[in-house]
């Protein structure tokens, strides 16, 4: 690398106080990337050519007070989107089953689970596949929720329950779809279609409860609070973020 | 101040303050784009009147990204160089979209009293 450039990114490193030391080498990696492509666009061989390129440039202090600015907005926000989101889906579920007549006790754990584990983790972690294709994006978020949702397991009467992380990969799949618009159409079908396999699996295959039409409304009303809930929290979501656009945008 | 008129630029500040993150969306709805390219199209698209500096363009990017109306990924070039690809994501389509329809309305508005370009 030119020695010039080293400089000037260890000036600007040195400039970038209050960030990880993992965010600080991100920033200087892309700094470092942009410069390079510009110094190759402009034809710049020598040392000199180079020097004279970056003193075009913002003074090393001056760039690095841009950069990092509002680097501590950004991770408040990413953090407080994320749990806010994640409480919106682990109220409506929990309190649901406090409706329902489930103890206090099972339901603040299923709604506490519910809410931070998968909500709030799966909005913190889906940046890193945001990148992948619809159904790459819906089989990672139902894999990856489906692993957050182990607590949901232990919110029973009876030890670990495997069936109960469904849920949680439930609530991945449509946190997931519902990123985009969906057709109103599927949109109803889910919770039937989900209500539809939780028994085939816990009354057919596993024979672990008795099937019974009166538990029908029951598990369809419970399934359609979770995908009302995410739809809500991502709602919610995209209005925080287009207040934090126009937040932005006045700053300038 | 995201661009750096120069002298004999005619339009007014004030009318470009803040609008950055907007023209980010614009241009990344064409396609994924690195930083160096969106100065240069920019630069390019306006004639070369308005540059955008590093130190308004990469904290609009990072913001966009925690708003998770764009995405990034880093890309390795041939030449065994990497960079830093920006692309724009569907709530960010949806958000420009609805810009768009904000801001034809409010051209429309202002050209119903200063009227149309000469």
């Amino acid at each position: 690398m030119s020695r010039a450039l080293e400089a000037y990114l260890a000036q600007v490193d040195s400039g970038l106080r209050g960030l990880t030391g993992r965010r600080r080498v991100t920033l200087i990696r892309e700094l470092e990337a942009h410069l390079l492509d510009e110094a190759e666009a402009r034809g710049i061989g020598s040392e000199s050519a180079m020097s004279a390129m970056l003193s075009e440039k913002e003074h090393p202090s001056l760039l690095a007070e841009g950069l990092a600015l509002g680097e501590g907005q950004d991770a408040n926000h990413r953090g407080g989107t994320a749990l806010a989101a994640g409480m919106i889906i682990g109220l409506a579920t929990g309190g649901h089953l406090w409706v329902e007549g489930w103890p206090w006790y099972i339901s603040l754990a299923f709604g506490t689970a519910q809410g931070l584990a998968v909500g709030a983790g799966y909005f913190w972690v889906r940046r890193h596949w945001l990148r992948l294709d619809p159904w790459a994006r819906t089989s990672v978020a139902v894999c990856i929720t489906l692993l957050l949702s182990i607590p949901l397991g232990f919110t029973t009467h009876h030890g670990f329950r495997s069936t109960r992380l469904l849920y949680g990969a439930f609530t991945g799949f449509l946190l997931e779809r519902h990123s985009q618009e969906r057709p109103l159409w599927q949109t109803l079908l889910e919770p039937v279609v989900f209500t539809a396999l939780m028994f085939l699996l816990e009354a057919g295959i596993l024979g672990r409860v008795r099937f019974q039409w009166w538990k029908v409304p029951l598990e369809l009303s419970f399934n359609a609070t979770i995908l009302l809930s995410v739809m809500v929290a991502l709602r919610f979501k995209r209005l925080l973020a287009e207040r934090r656009f126009l937040t932005t945008q006045e700053q300038g | 101040m995201p661009f750096s008129p120069h002298p004999e630029a005619t339009v007014d500040r004030e009318l470009l303050k803040g609008s950055t993150p907007l023209l980010l969306l614009s241009l990344l709805c064409e396609g994924p784009m690195y930083g160096y390219q969106i100065i240069e199209t920019v630069r390019q698209r306006t004639g070369g009147t308005y540059t955008l500096k590093e130190g308004a363009l990469y904290p609009a990017l990072h913001k966009l990204e925690a708003t998770e109306f764009i995405a990034s990924y880093w890309e390795t070039q041939e030449n065994g160089r990497e960079r830093r690809y920006y692309a724009i994501q569907p709530a960010g389509l949806a958000f420009l979209s609805a810009k768009k329809k904000e801001w034809n309305q409010f051209v429309d508005m202002v050209q119903a009293f200063v009227g149309p370009r000469a």
